[in-house]
């Protein structure tokens, strides 16, 4: 199926006839890519599939002051890297636990999960990723899986390039000794 | 290229998580994401009413919810307290355990062992202070027949007495009155007459050598002829 260009949805919308067809173009466009970016950060289907449509929510009241000086998944993608970070805060006050005991949360609902398809070296992966700090996390989630480009990543973090690099970089260390200490100790 | 490049310069530097397959281990329920855009849309349209109507058009008196606490806890304790009476009524039907429960006291406290000498101080009030010590003798007034008569007699000769004191009293007054009469009769007479009146007297007095023809002249000159017959 062809994707509908940016453009033609945010013209669309502009048009109040046609609005509610821009808006089902743009769901069926990033839904899913929104779902995972959101998916991987909370780990939790549930949460995500609330906090998904939390995003396109704010993206249909938003989406008429939106000015072309973004690109259009860019800023969709913002608001979904906020919402979950708020989301994930909110945990961590609700339950008042520090931010490794948060990982170690989010790391027993993966094995939980009934929604986790992966092998024990999946497993062990986002394991390692979940020991991650936050920052560092949500840019290796998007450089690695979403395949986004660090500018790309810059306009939705708001991080320069060179930091988004650096930051980028100690994440794979990170996760490479920790997949090789895992791998030895198994 | 350069994308390229930025994708794979890291993979140098982990090997072994380059060597891996980049999956998405992540599962969704089945058809999933063919129901998510309907959801969305629900949601959306959810979020639009609660905008318009946020309180699904109920209102509630003003300060209400500011109240409500106070209201809830003043309830409660009433209800409480009738649950204690109507329990204290039903002890010997075995409801002493649910008495027990509920505190009768809450929300009010009394000084330390304030019960210990309640019983004290209402025994020294009531039971000590009502048992005397004799039994008062009751004496009547009247005795005897006699005694009687003899104080009415008593009273009536006492009546009369103050009876002819009072009217013995009310001349005295009368007298006054024309003593009071007199006297204002004189303070309006001009003082001068009065004067004259003395010495006139005075001149007037009986002179023992006088000679009927003087008296006579002087009765013709001082009275008239009806003053004479009226005195004769």
């Amino acid at each position: 199926m062809k994707q509908v260009e940016d453009d033609e949805i945010l013209e669309k919308f502009s048009n109040e006839k046609t609005r509610n067809e821009a808006f089902n173009l743009l769901i069926s466009k990033y839904q899913e890519k929104i779902y995972w970016h959101v998916r991987r950060l909370v780990i939790d289907h549930d949460d995500a599939d609330d906090l998904v449509q939390e995003v396109f929510i704010k993206v249909w009241k938003s989406l008429a002051k939106f000015r072309n000086d973004s690109k259009l998944y860019t800023w969709i993608y913002r608001i979904a890297t906020n919402e979950s970070i708020t989301f994930l805060n909110k945990k961590k006050q609700r339950n008042q636990t520090p931010l490794d005991e948060v990982s170690e949360e989010l790391s027993e609902s993966l094995v939980a999960s009934s929604y986790f398809n992966g092998d024990k070296i999946q497993m062990k992966l986002q394991q390692a990723l979940l020991s991650l700090p936050e920052k560092q996390r949500l840019i290796f989630n998007m450089k690695y899986y979403d395949d986004l480009k660090y500018d790309e990543i810059s306009a939705i973090l708001g991080t320069s390039v060179g930091a988004l690099k650096a930051s980028f970089h100690i994440a794979v260390k990170k996760i490479e000794v920790f997949m090789l200490n895992d791998e030895i100790s198994l | 290229m350069k994308t390229d490049e930025e994708n794979n310069e890291w993979k140098a530097e982990a090997p072994y998580l380059a060597s891996l397959p980049v999956e998405n281990p992540f599962l969704v329920p089945e058809n999933y994401f063919d129901t998510l855009p309907d959801a969305i849309t629900n949601s959306v349209y959810l979020d639009e009413l609660k905008q318009v109507a946020p309180a699904a058009g109920y209102t509630v008196p003003d300060q209400y919810f500011s109240s409500l606490k106070n209201r809830i806890l003043a309830q409660t304790s009433e209800e409480e307290s009738n649950a204690n009476e109507q329990l204290s009524f039903d002890k010997e039907s075995g409801a002493e355990e649910a008495l027990k429960r509920f505190p009768v006291s809450a929300g009010f406290s009394t000084p330390d062992q304030y019960f210990q000498k309640l019983q004290a101080k209402i025994l020294a009030q009531t039971v000590e202070e009502a048992a005397p010590s004799r039994e008062s003798k009751i004496v009547r007034l009247w005795r005897s027949g006699l005694l009687k008569y003899a104080s009415a007699a008593c009273f009536v000769l006492v009546a009369a007495f103050g009876f002819y004191l009072n009217e013995q009293t009310v001349k005295p007054v009368a007298a006054t009155a024309a003593e009071i009469a007199n006297e204002q009769m004189l303070y309006d007479i001009d003082e001068q007459d009065i004067i004259d009146h003395v010495e006139g007297n005075v001149a007037d007095e009986p002179k023992t050598n006088a000679t009927n023809a003087e008296l006579e002249t002087y009765i013709l000159n001082n009275y008239s002829q009806s003053d004479l017959s009226s005195e004769l």
